[in-house]
């Protein structure tokens, strides 16, 4: 369960320029639940998801995950935490060209320094999951946006997250390919994990299977 | 540990594959840096052999060499003046030279002449003999008693010359060939080359030519009462400089040269040329590092991009500096290796053609000979220093600001 | 000034140490002013952002600073040619008064960034930065050595003449400074410090052991390894450099590690400072092992330091024991010089 309090993220705090991207977010993410966070683009869902995704640390408030206080974590424990308990799902697939997609899949592991084999065999599984078996030892650059996506997933999924995020998941898929891609959320929330999505697209906050829908205009959030 | 291990070896992978996907990028980079490398590498494995190769030839020329000075300057030595020095003790021997500069107005050189003490006729003290017993063994002390120059058996007679190579190749001359001289009093002295000398001892031996007593003095006027120098041999190796002090105080008029200082003047003078050469090219290393500053800094949107991802997916700031780290090692470490080769064989084998008029000539007639390769650990460390670590501190700074781009630098780009 | 190109060297190693420390020290300074570890503000994550840019600057520094250990000793060494009277680096050291203060600095600030790096890595360890404080006052108190070392650097390099030939003179006449340049290092009897070495070892190591195994006696230990550190390099020149030469008058500490001697030198001493920087780190970390954020890792840290530090004096000791077994040279009377 993630619990933020009070939370604020000033950019360029001091400057002429400066401005508030949060102002005084409470909110509280159940686990093994599909949430939501809506809104036009500018009303702070990115770093909203990124605060909560322990991407980022907020200016002032608390951040809460499973009941620790990690707000004032060092980045080197936020990390830790991150690639551990955290998948990243990004608007782009964010692969890195001019390597395969199984050493894309593979690299969140890398810092942890797993046996090879091991994890290997732990990225085939995941591609095999989603039907990419084929694709494995192919460039990233060969395939189709969909396919991308996939792997992208498949790449977020590597550490065994217990809590996904999503970034506009479905801004750059078409109609049938986005919902495919609320199928695998709906895996994903049979196999027991939080997943947490920012979109401000219909086809999603409007799906069945999502549990709680926030929404979000300049840094606060809404009453229904 | 062994994730660590396990951790670094990705890590080290990941670099590899990344760097290969920039190859024009760092090509560019690879090849400055492996010139650097080589220009100064090539500089110091040539004074250095050099160095050495002086020293060993020097270790055959004699302990002590005494001259006379008038005014400052040195003068022809009386040889009445060898039986005042003969006298100290602890000498085991006292040999005249005769030897000069010849300047060839045809092909615009210097030589060096020399009376070789075997066919001295004028002193009675011929031969070199030493009174100091060698230990066959000892390959040092046999260096020592060996002849400076050997004549490949030719026989030197009134008349007959024997040159060294570097005469012989500029005046494209040899055995059974004459060669004139103007002489002191106008006349000229047609000498037949009767040998030259073994290209062992080039170095020294390049410009050099052997030539009789008498028509040595006969060709520059030498009064038969005079010599050049003379030579001191001490029976224990630890009196010489005391030997050397006795002869000041004998003889006020005389300068006595030991031969240790004259390595110490070679090893100075090789120290400072190449010293002199490092500072010139410390130019080019500070652009060097300027380059790669730039170059690290200046990261391209692509780069930019993929460390963004990575930091996004879960790496930490520290597993890209380690990244980075590798990445200069790997470069450094390839740049460093390639350069050090391509130098040694530069220098002894292909003879150094660059930096030869540079480091090598003191004359016009440059020695023409192969360097014995010598390589030790504090060349391989000052090279080190002079270009591996001003690149590494380079980078330090533009790593560091690319490892601590945000996390989320990831998710706040829209479109490509 | 003598322009030779492992001079130039030198100096270059030495300033580019100085920069980058004081350059360290200045980001150390504003997390010491400015650290508010609770504060989520943009100066706050500037800061721990430049925590990373420190230890990378520390960690280059720390292997600058021993690699420049040993260049110091090769220029020493390959400048013997030049001086009158100078038979290796020993001499070369004594040319002029800086010589050996520069070494004894180099070695003490290898031993300083090596303990800075430790206290950085234990640091690391726990989640509020519970060191970062006295990380950074250590740091701005090891900078002045630091700089202080390449003063007395530049001053023995630029201070330093060659005895080459001049033209007003010939001869140096060297007898006059043959005793003020004193090749010869002096030395403490061999047998008596070959007991002393090895009865210290054993004590030290049994030390060791103790407090890794029981967890006892940290304080003693880093102690010990320190005056350890000292007996060793003592005994270097008193008794183990005589085997390693196989000679019974040469008690020079620099030339084991030359060519000539399979560079046996760099071994031992790599050994010998590893484990003094790791004993000595046992001490350091000793008083901060009931930090909450820390108490959990900080023993089984402080443990590791401890086997590394044994074992490190163990394969040292070993590897003297071995050249002395081994060696030709017997000493069977009493060597006094």
């Amino acid at each position: 369960m993630i619990e933020l309090v009070n939370v604020k993220k000033v950019f360029n705090a001091g400057n002429p320029s400066e401005f508030s991207a949060l102002n005084s977010v409470n909110l509280e993410i159940a686990q093994n639940k599909v949430t939501v966070l809506k809104g036009p683009s500018g009303s702070g869902k990115t770093t909203l998801l990124s605060i909560v995704g322990c991407m980022s640390r907020p200016s002032a408030g608390r951040v809460k995950l499973n009941g620790r206080e990690i707000t004032s974590l060092p980045e080197r424990f936020l990390t830790d935490i991150r690639r551990t308990t955290f998948g990243f799902i990004f608007q782009q697939p964010n692969l890195i060209k001019g390597i395969s997609v199984l050493e894309n899949v593979m690299l969140p592991a890398y810092p942890l320094g797993e046996k090879r084999a091991h994890l290997k065999m732990k990225a085939l599984n995941g591609l095999a999951g989603l039907n990419l078996s084929s694709k494995a030892s192919s460039q990233v650059e060969w395939l189709s946006g969909g396919e991308a996506q996939r792997v992208s997933i498949v790449r977020a999924l590597i550490n065994d997250p217990s809590i996904i995020i999503a970034d506009e998941p479905t801004a750059h898929l078409d109609t049938k390919l986005s919902y495919r891609f609320m199928e695998i959320v709906e895996k994903f929330k049979a196999e027991g994990k939080t997943v947490i999505i920012t979109s401000h697209d219909p086809l999603v906050y409007d799906s069945a299977m999502v549990d709680h829908v926030v929404n979000l205009r300049d840094g606060k959030i809404e009453d229904e | 540990m062994t994730p660590w291990i396990e951790k670094q070896r990705y890590i080290i992978d990941f670099t590899i594959s990344s760097l290969l996907r920039r190859k024009v990028k760092n090509i560019g980079l690879l090849t400055l840096y492996t010139l650097i490398v080589f220009i100064l590498a090539s500089t110091m494995f040539f004074t250095h052999s050099i160095k050495k190769e002086a020293a060993i030839i020097l270790q055959g020329s004699p302990e002590i060499v005494v001259q006379k000075i008038i005014a400052g300057r040195h003068d022809l030595f009386p040889i009445s003046y060898i039986d005042s020095i003969k006298s100290i003790r602890g000498i085991a021997n006292v040999e005249t030279r005769l030897w000069g500069y010849y300047y060839d107005s045809l092909v615009g050189a210097n030589y060096t002449l020399l009376s070789p003490p075997d066919n001295s006729g004028t002193t009675q003290l011929s031969g070199k003999t030493t009174a100091v017993e060698t230990d066959p063994d000892d390959a040092e002390a046999l260096a020592a008693t060996k002849p400076l120059f050997e004549y490949n058996g030719a026989l030197l007679e009134p008349g007959t010359l024997i040159i060294g190579n570097g005469v012989s190749r500029m005046r494209n001359i040899s055995k059974g060939d004459y060669m004139p001289f103007m002489a002191a009093d106008g006349q000229i002295m047609n000498l037949k080359v009767s040998g030259t000398l073994s290209s062992s001892s080039e170095l020294v031996s390049s410009d050099l030519i052997l030539i009789t007593d008498e028509d040595f003095r006969k060709l520059f006027g030498i009064a038969p009462q005079f010599v050049t120098d003379a030579i001191v041999t001490v029976k224990n190796p630890n009196e010489v400089s005391m030997v050397a002090g006795k002869i000041k105080k004998r003889l006020l008029d005389s300068r006595p040269i030991i031969r240790d200082e004259i390595l110490r003047t070679y090893d100075s003078i090789f120290n400072w040329r190449g010293g002199m050469m490092i500072v010139i090219f410390s130019a080019a290393v500070l652009a060097f590092v300027i380059f790669a500053w730039d170059k690290a800094s200046g990261l391209s949107a692509g780069e930019r991009r993929e460390i963004g991802i990575l930091k996004a997916v879960g790496w930490e700031t520290s597993d890209v500096i380690q990244m980075k780290f590798w990445e200069g090692a790997m470069i450094s470490l390839t740049a460093f290796f390639t350069g050090v080769i391509l130098a040694y064989i530069h220098v002894f084998f292909a003879g150094s053609p660059v930096f030869e008029p540079a480091l090598k000539g003191w004359s016009s007639l440059y020695p023409n000979f192969a360097l014995t390769p010598f390589i030790n650990a504090e060349q391989i460390t000052t090279l080190f220093f002079l270009t591996v670590v001003p690149y590494t501190v380079a980078t330090i700074v533009p790593t560091w600001r690319a490892a601590t781009i945000d996390p989320d630098s990831a998710m706040r780009q829209t479109g490509e | 000034m003598i322009l030779h190109p492992t001079v130039i060297a030198n100096l270059l190693a030495a300033y580019i140490s100085s920069f980058m420390v004081a350059y360290a020290t200045y980001y150390g300074a504003q997390i010491l002013k400015h650290w508010n570890i609770e504060s989520g503000d943009e100066i706050q994550l500037t800061l721990e952002r430049k925590t990373y840019l420190i230890s990378t600057l520390l960690s280059y520094v720390f292997g600058l600073q021993l690699l420049s250990l040993f260049l110091y000793i090769f220029t020493a060494d390959a400048m013997g040619p030049l001086f009158v009277g100078a038979m290796c680096a020993a001499g070369t050291l004594n040319v002029n008064g800086f010589g050996y203060p520069t070494l004894v600095f180099k070695i003490l600030n290898f031993i300083l960034a090596g303990l800075w790096l430790v206290l950085n890595h234990a640091d690391n360890q726990g989640y509020d930065y519970p060191l970062i404080k006295k990380k950074y006052v250590l740091l701005a108190l090891i900078a002045p050595f630091i700089v202080l070392e390449a003063l007395l650097e530049s001053a023995y390099f630029l201070g330093m003449e060659a005895n080459v030939i001049t033209s007003c003179c010939g001869s140096m006449f060297s007898e006059e400074k043959v005793t003020g340049l004193g090749s010869e290092i002096a030395s403490l009897p061999a047998r008596p410090m070959m007991w002393i070495f090895y009865g210290g070892m054993v004590f030290t190591l049994a030390n060791g052991l103790y407090f890794y195994l029981k967890n006892k006696g940290g304080y003693l230990y880093a102690g010990l390894s320190l005056v350890m550190f000292v007996i060793s390099l003592v005994s270097i020149v008193s008794f183990i450099s005589l085997y390693i030469y196989e000679l019974p008058t040469h008690h020079c500490p620099f030339c084991i590690i030359m060519e000539d001697y399979h560079y046996i030198g760099y071994l031992l001493y790599i050994l010998l400072f590893g484990a003094v920087v790791s004993g000595i780190g046992i001490g350091a970390l000793m008083p901060f092992r009931g930090i909450p954020s820390l108490e959990s890792l900080l023993n089984s840290f402080i443990r590791k330091l401890a086997l590394t530090s044994v074992l490190l004096y163990a394969v040292f000791t070993a590897f003297v024991t071995y050249e002395i077994i081994f060696s030709s040279l017997v000493i069977n009377y009493e060597v006094v010089y």
